[in-house]
C-alpha cells in the first residue's frame, strides 16, 4: 500500500496586517500520494498560494503565520506553530534542508522567478549543489543534463533569463524545481503567463516528468481545463476552505457543491451554448471578514435560511467525494449544528 | 566593445575643446594681471610691456587659444607655470596621483561602510539599527563638507593631535581629507543600498532562492546584493566629479599637494597656463573614470551587455546592407 508522500491536516493561515487580520486558509486538509497529481482550484484570492508557501514554509515575514494545524513530509511534521524565536529558527533550519531537495515550487510568475544577473546553468547548478554532495563540475554536467531533459540545449547554460522566451524560461524553473529529484513539487499556476500552444507544452513535459520521477504533484489553477489534463483529484478551495473535494471523475462528473457548478457553467465548452455561459455574481467575502456562516451564501443560488447560520463541514457524500455545503449534511449534523448556535433557528 | 570605448574616447576631444575654451573666456575677462606677480606690480611698465610680449599675452584671445591647442597637440605640451617657470605637465604628474588617490580613497571607504550599513537597514527594515543608520546617513549627506573638514581638523589634529592638521605625509595624515570628502557619499550610498535592497528582496527571484535551500544570508549577498548594485555604481559615476571638487577643497584646507591645491594657487597668481593644464587633466580622467563606470556597469548587468551586442550587430547589418 502506498504511503502518503504529503498531509495537509487542519492547516489554518493568517495574514497579520495593521488594517486587520486576514484568515487566509482555514482548515484545508487533503493528502498526497507519489506519483499522484491533485489540482487545487478556486478563484483569485481563495487561498491557493497561501496553502503552497505554507508546504515550502516560505509565507511572506512577518505578516505570514500558521495558526494550526500540521503538514506531514513523509509522516513528518514540518510545521512550527509556536512563535518562539529558538524553535522557529530550528525549524527553518530544517525546512532548508527539505527546500529544493524533498518539496520543491514553481512560481506563478515565469518572467521573474529568474535572477536576472546570474546566468539559467548557474542557478540550476545551486540547487543541485546545495543538496548534493558534489564537486562543481559534476553540478554543471547534471545542470545541463537537466536543461537538455526540459527541451533546452545545454550549450545555453550560459545565458541569462532575458535571453529566453517565457515558455523557456518556465522550462528553465521547471528543471530548477526538479533538479533534486524532489517527493513534491507545487506548481502554482505554472501556465496561466503562458500562451495556448506553449500551456500544452508545458503541461505536456510535466506529466513526463512526473512519470519519469513519481513526484507528487500539487498543481495549483484556476483553469480546470488543466486539471482535467493532468490530475488524479481535485479540491476546490473557496475562501480559504476546501469546498468540494474529490477524484477527478467526481469532481468533473458529478460535481455537488454550488461553487463547482458555477465554475464548470463559467467554463466555455463546445457542447455547450455560448451565450449561456454564466459568471459567477458578486464578490468572494473579504479575508478580513469572513461571515461565520458558510461563505459562499451571499452567491449561492440554492442558499436557504439555514445557510445563514450555521458553518457546515465537509460531508462525504460517496466514498472519497467530500462536499462542504448544508444542502448535504446529514440530518443529525443538521440538527446538532442548530443546537450548538444556541437555538437561532429553533423558534 | 573596443569600438565603443574608442567612440567614447574620442567624445573627449570635444569636453577638453570645451571646457578650455569656458577658460580662456575667464581668463580674459578676470582682473588681475599675471605680469604683475611676475615681475612685480611696481615694476617699470617696459619691462611688464616685454614680459607680456614674451608671453604672448598681447595677442587677442583666440591666436591664443588656437596657438595653445597647437602647441597641445603637436608638441604634447601644455606650456610652462608663470611662477616657477617649470612645464605645467611635469608639476601636474606629480600632483596629479595624490588627488586621484584621495578621491578613490574616499569613495571606496566610503562604499566599504554604506554598502553593509544600506544592507542591514534593509533586511532589519523599521528596526533600531535601520534608524539608527538612516539618522547618521541623513547626517552625511547634510553636512556641509568644509565645515566637516574643518571641525574635525580641530577636534583631531588641533585638540586631541591624533592626525596631523596639514600635509599627508604617513597614513594619519590621509585620514581626515579622505573622511572630508567621503562624508556625503556614505550617506548618499546607504539610503540608495538600503532602497534599492528593499525593492530586490521582494522580487520574485528571491524567494526562488530561498526555494532551493539556500541559506538566507546568502539569498541576500548572492542574489539580493548583485541586482541592488546596479543603481549604486551608476550613483558612483554621478558622485565622481563632486568628489574630485571636494578633493580640491580638502587638498586646500589640509594643505595636501595635489592638483585641486595647485591650481587653486594658480589662479590667485592668474597662472593661466597651471590652470587650463590642470583643468585639461581633469577632464581627461573624469572622462576615463565615468567611462571605467560605465563598462562595470555592464559587467554587471548582463541585459545592458547584449543590449549593446544587439545594437552592434544591427548596425553592421545595416552597413551590409547599404554596401
Ligand atoms: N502578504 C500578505 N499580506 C496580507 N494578506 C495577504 C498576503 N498575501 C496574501 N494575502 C491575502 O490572502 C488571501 C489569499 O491569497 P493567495 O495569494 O493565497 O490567493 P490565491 O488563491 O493564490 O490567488 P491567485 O489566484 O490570485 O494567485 C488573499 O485575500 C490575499 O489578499
Ligand atoms: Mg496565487
Amino acid at each position: 500500500m502506498s504511503e502518503n508522500v504529503l498531509e495537509v491536516k487542519n492547516l489554518i493561515v493568517h495574514y497579520e496586517t495593521q488594517d486587520g487580520v486576514a484568515e487566509a486558509v482555514n482548515d484545508v486538509s487533503f493528502s498526497l500520494k507519489a506519483g499522484e497529481t491533485m489540482g487545487l482550484v478556486g478563484e483569485t484570492g481563495a487561498g491557493k498560494t497561501t496553502v503552497a508557501l505554507s508546504i515550502m514554509g516560505l509565507l511572506p515575514k512577518p505578516a505570514g503565520h500558521i495558526i494550526g494545524g500540521e503538514i506531514l513530509l513523509d509522516g513528518k511534521n514540518i510545521v512550527e506553530t509556536s512563535r518562539n524565536k529558538i524553535k522557529q529558527r530550528r525549524n527553518d533550519r530544517m525546512m532548508r534542508k527539505l527546500r529544493g531537495n524533498d518539496i520543491s515550487m514553481i512560481f506563478q510568475d515565469p518572467m521573474s522567478a529568474l535572477n536576472p544577473v546570474m546566468p539559467v546553468g548557474e542557478q540550476i547548478a545551486e540547487v543541485i549543489r546545495l543538496h548534493n554532495k558534489i564537486s562543481k563540475a559534476d553540478a554543471v554536467k547534471r545542470a545541463i543534463e537537466m536543461m537538455e531533459l526540459v527541451g533546452i540545449s545545454g550549450e545555453r547554460y550560459s545565458y541569462y533569463p532575458h535571453e529566453f522566451s517565457g515558455g523557456m524560461k518556465q522550462r528553465i524553473v521547471i528543471a530548477m524545481a526538479l533538479a533534486c529529484n524532489p517527493r513534491v513539487l507545487i506548481a502554482d499556476e505554472p501556465t496561466t503567463a503562458l500562451d495556448v500552444t506553449i500551456q500544452a507544452q508545458v503541461l505536456d513535459l510535466m506529466r513526463g516528468l512526473k512519470k519519469k520521477f513519481n513526484t507528487a504533484l500539487l498543481m495549483i489553477t484556476h483553469d480546470l481545463g488543466v486539471v482535467a489534463e493532468i490530475c488524479d483529484k481535485c479540491a476546490v478551495v473557496y475562501a480559504g476552505q476546501i469546498v468540494e473535494y474529490g477524484s477527478i471523475e467526481h469532481i468533473f462528473n458529478n460535481p455537488q457543491h454550488p461553487y463547482t457548478k458555477a465554475l464548470f457553467n463559467a467554463v466555455p465548452s463546445l457542447d455547450k451554448d455560448v451565450d449561456r455561459l454564466e459568471s459567477i455574481s458578486g464578490l468572494m467575502s473579504d479575508p478580513m471578514d469572513l461571515p461565520t456562516h458558510c461563505t459562499f451564501k451571499e452567491r449561492c443560488t440554492a442558499c436557504c435560511d439555514a445557510c445563514g447560520e450555521i458553518d457546515p463541514p465537509l460531508t462525504e457524500i460517496e466514498p472519497g467525494h467530500l462536499v462542504r455545503c448544508y444542502h448535504f449534511m446529514k440530518e443529525t449534523d443538521k440538527a446538532a449544528a442548530v443546537a450548538g448556535k444556541g437555538g437561532g433557528v429553533a423558534k | 566593445m573596443l569600438k565603443y570605448i574608442v567612440k567614447r574616447l574620442l567624445w573627449m576631444i570635444p569636453v577638453i575643446l570645451g571646457v578650455l575654451c569656458i577658460v580662456f573666456v575667464l581668463s580674459e575677462i578676470t582682473p588681475g594681471d599675471p605680469v604683475d606677480t611676475l615681475v612685480g606690480a611696481d615694476a617699470p611698465p617696459e619691462v611688464k610691456e616685454a614680459m607680456r610680449e614674451k608671453l604672448g599675452l598681447n595677442d587677442p584671445v583666440y591666436v591664443r587659444f588656437a596657438n595653445y591647442i597647437v602647441k597641445v597637440v603637436t608638441k604634447a605640451d601644455l606650456g610652462n607655470s608663470y611662477t616657477t617657470n617649470q612645464p605645467v605637465a611635469k608639476e601636474l604628474m606629480v600632483r596629479f596621483p595624490i588627488t586621484l588617490k584621495l578621491t578613490l580613497w574616499s569613495i571606496f571607504v566610503a562604499l566599504v561602510i554604506s554598502i553593509p550599513l544600506g544592507l542591514i537597514s534593509a533586511v532589519k527594515r523599521y528596526s533600531w539599527i535601520d534608524n539608527l543608520s538612516m539618522a547618521l546617513a541623513l547626517f552625511g549627506v547634510s553636512i556641509p563638507q568644509f565645515w566637516f573638514g574643518l571641525m574635525t581638523m580641530l577636534i583631531f589634529s588641533v585638540k586631541l593631535k591624533w592626525f596631523p592638521a596639514s600635509g599627508i605625509d604617513g597614513t594619519a595624515g590621509w585620514v581626515l581629507p579622505v573622511a572630508m570628502i567621503g562624508i556625503g557619499n556614505v550617506g548618499n550610498f546607504a539610503r540608495i543600498t538600503r532602497s534599492s535592497m528593499l525593492e530586490v528582496i521582494q522580487q520574485d527571484y528571491i524567494r526562488t532562492a530561498r526555494a532551493k535551500g539556500q541559506k538566507e544570508w546568502i539569498v541576500i549577498v548572492k542574489h539580493g546584493l548583485r541586482n541592488a548594485l546596479i543603481p549604486i555604481v551608476a550613483n558612483v559615476g554621478n558622485v565622481l566629479g563632486i568628489s574630485l571638487g571636494g578633493a580640491v577643497i580638502a587638498e586646500t584646507i589640509f594643505s595636501v599637494n595635489g592638483v585641486g591645491k595647485y591650481m587653486l594657487d594658480a589662479i590667485n597668481a592668474r597662472n593661466w597656463p597651471s590652470v587650463q593644464g590642470g583643468l585639461v587633466l581633469l577632464a581627461i580622467s573624469f572622462s576615463i573614470i565615468m567611462l571605467l563606470v560605465d563598462l562595470l556597469y555592464a559587467a554587471i548587468d548582463p541585459r545592458l551587455k547584449s543590449e549593446f551586442k544587439a545594437k552592434n550587430k544591427i548596425k553592421s547589418r545595416r552597413k551590409a546592407v547599404e554596401a
